[in-house]
This record gives C-alpha cells, sequence and structure tokens, in this order.
C-alpha cells in the first residue's frame, strides 16, 4: 500500500515538476494542472486508505466488545 | 478579399480551419473537412443545438450540399467544400470596451462551456476573450471550431490562454485597480503570467486569491525552461479522467464570483441621477420628450451617447429599439449591464470615450476594428453630454457636429445646454472660459449646416433645451 501511495507521488508530482518542461508560456499552467492532478489524485488515494484505516479500526474495536 | 459581393471578416484569418465571411447580410463560415466532419459529429449528438438553446453558443446551422443556398455560397466561394450559417451579432465589441462584470460574465461563460463540453466527451482548444460577444447583455460564444475532441481530459491545454485573457484582467481589477481597458489595450492577447506576478510582487501574489493563480504557475512556469519534449509527450498522451480538471475550474469558477460578489461600484457619475441639478419637472420633461420622439420615430437601433446609468437607453428599449449605451465612466457602464442584465433590456453597454473612442488593433490595424467603423445607428441620443465634450475633451462644436453626423443614419436628439448652467460652470472649475461664443443660436447654425431642425422643447427651470434634427 506505501509502495503503491509513493508511486502515485513520484509519478503524479514529482516527475510533472521536474521532468515536464516546455518554454511555451502556457508550461505553467500545464504543470500547475499536474499538480491538482496529482494532489487530486492523492486525496482520492488517502480517502480510500482513511476509510480503509476508520473501517479496520472500528472492526477491531467492535471485535474487542 | 472582397469576392464579388462576398466579404470576408479579417477578426478570423489566423484560424487554419476556415474563416468568417459576409453575404446578403448573413453570417458564415468556411470550414475544412477535418472540422467539419466534427461539427457534424456535434449536430447529430445534439450538442450544437442544445448549447445554442442553453446560451452558451451562437445559433449554428451547417448548410447541407442539398440546400440551394449551397450551390449560391459555392458559386462565390469555389474553392470552399463546407459552410456553417452563424446568427448575426448586433454588434461586434471587445473586452476593452467590457465593464469588470462584463469581463467576468464572458469568463464565467467560458468556463462553464468547458465543463458542459468536458461532460460530454469535448474540450475548447483555445480561450480567447474575443471568441465571446454580447447579444445585448448576454454573453455568447462564437467560435465554433475552437471545439475539439481532447487528448487529454485531466488537463485544459488552454488554461493559460483563460488566465491571460479573463482571470488575470479580474484579479488586477479587484486587488490592484488596473482597469481591464488599459490591461487589453497595452496588450491585446493579455499579459504573461511573469508580468502579473511582478506587478503583484513576491508577497502580493502569496494572497490566497493568487497563491495557486500566480505565484505557484509563475514559479512552474519560471522551473521549466530547460527541458522541452517531456511536456509536449506527456500532452500527447490519453487521458479520460475529467476529475481534475472539473476541480480546477469549478475553484476558478467560485473564484470569479466571488470577486464579482465582492465588488461595490464607486465612480464619479453614477450617482449622477441624484446629484444633477435637474428639478423633478424638468427631469420628467425630459423623460416625456424622448418617449414622445421613441413613439413618433420607432428607431430599430439607438446609440446613447454619454449614457451614464441609462434611464435613456431603457426607454428606448422598452419602445423596442436595439441600444448601444456608451459612456466613459466604468462604473457608469457596469451598473448599467448589471441593470439590463437582470431586465433582460436589449441594451448592449460599453466602457467607450467617445471623446477617445477604440483604435484599430491586431495584424495591419484590421483584424479589430475601430468603434467608429463598427457603430452606425438610426439614432443618436445626446443627452447632457456636449457640455462634457467641449470642456472636458475640448472638441469643438463644428467636430462634434460632424461626429454625430457620421454615426447616425436619421436622426440626432441633443441636450444643449447654456454657459451659464451651474454644471456647465462646475466642468469648468479652474480651466479658462473659452466659450463665451457658444449660443444656442451657434449651436442651431453648425448644426443646421449637416442637419434640418425637427423639434426643440425648452426644460422648465432649467438653461437647458432639447432637440431634434434630421441628418441632411
Amino acid at each position: 500500500m506505501i509502495e503503491s501511495y509513493s508511486h502515485i507521488i513520484k509519478e503524479g508530482l514529482f516527475n510533472n515538476f521536474f521532468i515536464f518542461a516546455y518554454i511555451d508560456p502556457g508550461s505553467g499552467s500545464i504543470l500547475l494542472q499536474f499538480l491538482i492532478a496529482s494532489v487530486v489524485g492523492a486525496a482520492f488515494y488517502f480517502r480510500r486508505f482513511i476509510t480503509t484505516l476508520i473501517h479496520s479500526i472500528r472492526n477491531k474495536l467492535f471485535r474487542k466488545h | 478579399m472582397h469576392q464579388n459581393n462576398v466579404r470576408c471578416e479579417f477578426g478570423s484569418f489566423r484560424d487554419p480551419s476556415g474563416y468568417v465571411f459576409f453575404f446578403q447580410d448573413s453570417i458564415y463560415r468556411t470550414l475544412d473537412s477535418a472540422s467539419f466532419s466534427l461539427v457534424q459529429q456535434l449536430e447529430r449528438e445534439g450538442i450544437l443545438g442544445d448549447l445554442a438553446t442553453q446560451g452558451y453558443l451562437i445559433p449554428t446551422k451547417v448548410i447541407s450540399q442539398a440546400n440551394p443556398l449551397y450551390r449560391t455560397l459555392k458559386e462565390h466561394l469555389p474553392h470552399e467544400q463546407h459552410f456553417l450559417h452563424h446568427e448575426k451579432i448586433p454588434l461586434i465589441s471587445y473586452p476593452y470596451e467590457w465593464s469588470f462584470s462584463m469581463l467576468d460574465d464572458a469568463a464565467k461563460l467560458q468556463l462553464e462551456l468547458q465543463l458542459t463540453l468536458l461532460e460530454k466527451g469535448y474540450s475548447l482548444k483555445d480561450a480567447s476573450a474575443f471568441n465571446v460577444q454580447f447579444i445585448h447583455c448576454r454573453p455568447v460564444f462564437i467560435d465554433i471550431p475552437s471545439i475539439e475532441k481532447p487528448r487529454r481530459k485531466d488537463v485544459w491545454i488552454a488554461y493559460g490562454q483563460f488566465c491571460q485573457m479573463y482571470l488575470f484582467p479580474l484579479l488586477l481589477k479587484r486587488y490592484r485597480n488596473i482597469s481591464t481597458k488599459g490591461y487589453f489595450l497595452n496588450s491585446i492577447n493579455g499579459l504573461s503570467v511573469e508580468e502579473v506576478y511582478h506587478i503583484f510582487g513576491t508577497w502580493g501574489s502569496l494572497k490566497p486569491a493568487l497563491l495557486i493563480d500566480v505565484f505557484l504557475q509563475y514559479h512552474f512556469q519560471k522551473s521549466s525552461s530547460h527541458k522541452t519534449s517531456a511536456l509536449k509527450q506527456k500532452l500527447s498522451q490519453e487521458e479520460s479522467s475529467t476529475t481534475s480538471q472539473v476541480i480546477n475550474l469549478t475553484r476558478v469558477l467560485k473564484k470569479i464570483e466571488k470577486m464579482s460578489s465582492e465588488r461595490k461600484p464607486t465612480g464619479h457619475w453614477i450617482d449622477y441621477i441624484n446629484k444633477n441639478t435637474y428639478s423633478t419637472e424638468a427631469e420628467t420633461e425630459k423623460v416625456n420628450y424622448i418617449k414622445e420622439f421613441l413613439i413618433k420615430y420607432s428607431p430599430h437601433t439607438v446609440l446613447d451617447l454619454g449614457c451614464n446609468t441609462g434611464r435613456y437607453s431603457l426607454l428606448a428599449s422598452e419602445a423596442g429599439a436595439k441600444v448601444i449605451a456608451v459612456d466613459s465612466d466604468h462604473d457608469s457602464v457596469d451598473l448599467l449591464y448589471q441593470h439590463t442584465k437582470r431586465e433582460q433590456a436589449s441594451v448592449l453597454p460599453l466602457w467607450v470615450d467617445i471623446a477617445n473612442p477604440s483604435p484599430a488593433l491586431g495584424f495591419r490595424n484590421q483584424e479589430r476594428k475601430s468603434f467608429m467603423e463598427r457603430v452606425k445607428c438610426d439614432v443618436i441620443f445626446a443627452l447632457a453630454l456636449i457640455h462634457h465634450l467641449l470642456i472636458t475633451s475640448r472638441i469643438p462644436l463644428e467636430a462634434i457636429c460632424e461626429l454625430f453626423y457620421d454615426l447616425t443614419t436619421s436622426y440626432v436628439v441633443v441636450e444643449f445646454i447654456e454657459r451659464e448652467d451651474e454644471m456647465f460652470q462646475t466642468l469648468l472649475a479652474l480651466r479658462e472660459d473659452i466659450y463665451g461664443h457658444i449660443t444656442q443660436d451657434l449651436f442651431l447654425a453648425t448644426f443646421g449646416r449637416k442637419f434640418d431642425l425637427i423639434s426643440q422643447y425648452n426644460l422648465s427651470t432649467t438653461k437647458r433645451t432639447l432637440f431634434t434634427f434630421k441628418k441632411k
């Protein structure tokens, strides 16, 4: 799971930031949108991760009682 | 570019897929085969019709080969294969003539259109503010060939251009009070993110409203100057998820809506109706005179010069005329726009100083026409205007008369104000009084050279007289 998350960040955010480039006046706006795409992707991933985490904690607590 | 009675619109010359032309008082567009098949697809899917009904797109029809009109157009333009018919825009206007709220509404239209197209699997390939026009007070998108099937749907390729044409001028007006007119006249395609960043400064652009679109965009731009091909390659890959683009554009749409709701007009002339020197009686007489004129001559088009908050423009609109209302005071135009939008009046308010109207701009000075070249109306209202032109802009009476003569096809309704009038004296302020010779007799003699006097009315308790002239 952690591996998968780091993949999203690496591919989605850092690669976009450091590798993809263009001198055209629109490059900043494209990179900005890739950043937003990465953040959105990470947020969706985190949401799933947190939901799973909450579920597992609840399950554990439920089982204890 | 004249071919028989076909007249090409020079403003569309950059588009490689076709051009716009006028034929028998209607507007058409030629298209190459690739663009035409996309337009046909849009029509088949009902998108073209739906978006026109919703007010996003200019109503457009494909001219099929079975249509007799096709053969006529083909005779005039034998090298062209495909034609579209567009609904006519009453008057082409440009972003440097729009008030803040108009640019704001044009920006909202552009974003909402992009979001709607995205839902249906399409996108806009550019975001020039010149692709939006106003039909009275309603913005509409006119450049159908801008619609494409995008490869990537997570980013909007035209977002940078959207910032330059809409977001940056709105932010600069909102946070630095930099006029949108100056912004576009200075640079017809808008300022780059670097220029905007330097205007706001590092600390200034850290403001929450500017952080993403100015600060971050600038630093991304700056850091991306040493490698070129990788971004291009990334952009050529397919991506079907629209989520991040929808989130980004919704964020910008909310920002733009917030900016327009926060704005309060503060111009000097917006309170003119309450502060002017008329008595209620004179005001009622003036309204009645205009109403009677409108009933008697029922003009199709009216140009209201120095419209202020548009009382007489609205009267003309109620009488069934299409009105162009211009004023040099931004906030008056902005208030009138908001009013006409609420009332759905047939008035197009434009921020134009008639003493210094918009110039011809763009390639060979032919891409964007001058205001004088575009405007001609049946009637001109020049109410409480002449003393401003005489004193503030120092335009001689004869030149004012020639200006009206050029702008009208038939009538002009002018309010003449004597030197003794309070407003005349206020405008004079510390200026040298060189207007001793300007009398009503001289006014009538000057206008008499170009116009026939139809009627006149002295407004009671004032030094003001209304005149109606007919062009000779």
